[in-house]
């Protein structure tokens, strides 16, 4: 346990080096998430896009037959 | 002539290379197999960049040893200069990317740019963060408004200002054209930062590069190693969030041009239902 104490303490510089490394876990962690979450939500939105148009053109058939 | 005829006329190689990868950037200009290709590479990339990144913590964390000068402080390198690297990189490319979309409107430069530009921020603000929190145990202050933090700080503004301004007008060509030319004119700031702390030595608290040629750098190999790992991690990073985001674009224009096409129809069966 103080082993682990002794290595989080950083020769009592851990706040600067675990703050520095959770800052940028953060951000790389974070554009992550926006970047996938974005991704997904326009492959729903195109895929509901292309059932309704694939509706309407069965529809459009039928009311030309 | 065909293609084939002309490349073989070319005598020098490198117009006939040149000619070769005009033409294969042409091909990869095709949205529908950006999104094929991409679609390939992304997992792999993805799977790169997080191997590394595990390998590269576990290095950077555990196995180098404490500097003689900078203690364990110089731990925080591990994820300052590759955010350094990959934000002056970033911005080269999103530069090159407008310029490729200004000159010959190559259909995914624009896209390439917008999607790189908040990776780029990301990487930038890294970089000042850390380098921040590395400054004040180190120097003795958390920031300096020298040569080349204030430099950096200006590439994080431009990032931003890129962002904002492509989305500032209605037509979005206008928006991209405005921030393309932003982009470009702020390019002035990379070679600046680059040299900043060689020619202006004397002006700054920032240390010299330590890894200017890889065949004989100023830093050992149990420092080295990690730093080369961790940097691999982040370009790795960089090309498949890169991917998802270019491919989440183009999914986008999709989605709109579908809309618009739905929205037609709609008008015409509202204007004239008897024609259809």
């Amino acid at each position: 346990m103080n082993g682990l104490a002794e290595y989080l303490s950083m020769e009592g510089d851990g706040r600067f080096i675990w703050s520095a490394y959770a800052v940028a876990l953060l951000v790389l962690i974070g554009l992550v998430v926006v970047s996938v979450r974005n991704y997904r939500l326009r492959q729903t939105e195109l895929n509901v896009l292309r059932e309704v148009d694939g509706d309407n053109r069965h529809s459009d058939d039928g009311e030309r037959r | 002539m065909p293609l084939g005829g002309c490349l073989g006329l070319a005598s020098d190689y490198r117009i006939t290379l040149g000619l070769a990868i005009m033409v294969n950037l042409h091909r990869f200009a095709n949205p529908n197999r950006f999104m094929r290709l991409s679609g390939f590479v992304l997992p792999w990339v993805s799977g790169i960049a997080a191997i590394t990144f595990a390998v590269g913590l576990y290095l950077a964390l555990v196995v180098s040893p404490p500097d003689y000068e900078q203690r364990e402080t110089v731990r925080i390198m591990y994820i300052h200069v590759p955010a350094a690297w990959m934000a002056l990189f970033s911005y080269t490319l999103m530069a090159a990317s407008c310029a490729v979309a200004l000159i010959w409107r190559h259909p995914l430069a624009d896209v390439a740019a917008k999607s790189i530009a908040p990776i780029g921020a990301g990487f930038t603000f890294i970089c000042l963060v850390t380098g921040s929190l590395w400054g004040h145990p180190t120097w003795g202050t958390w920031w300096v408004w020298d040569a080349r933090l204030t430099s950096v700080l200006i590439l994080f503004f431009l990032f931003m200002g890129y962002m904002v301004l492509f989305d500032a007008f209605d037509d979005p060509t206008k928006g991209a054209r405005a921030a393309g030319v932003l982009a470009m004119v702020g390019f002035v700031f990379v070679p600046i930062i680059k040299f900043s702390v060689d020619i202006l030595e004397l002006r700054t608290l920032h240390q010299g590069a330590s890894v200017s040629k890889l065949s004989t750098p100023s830093i050992h190999e149990s420092m080295l190693w990690p730093l080369l790992i961790m940097a691999l991690a982040y370009l790795a990073y960089f090309i498949a969030l890169l991917l998802v985001r270019m491919r989440s674009a183009i999914l986008g224009a999709r989605v709109r041009s579908l809309r618009m096409m739905q929205a037609e129809r709609a008008s015409r069966v509202a204007i004239a239902p008897e024609r259809l």
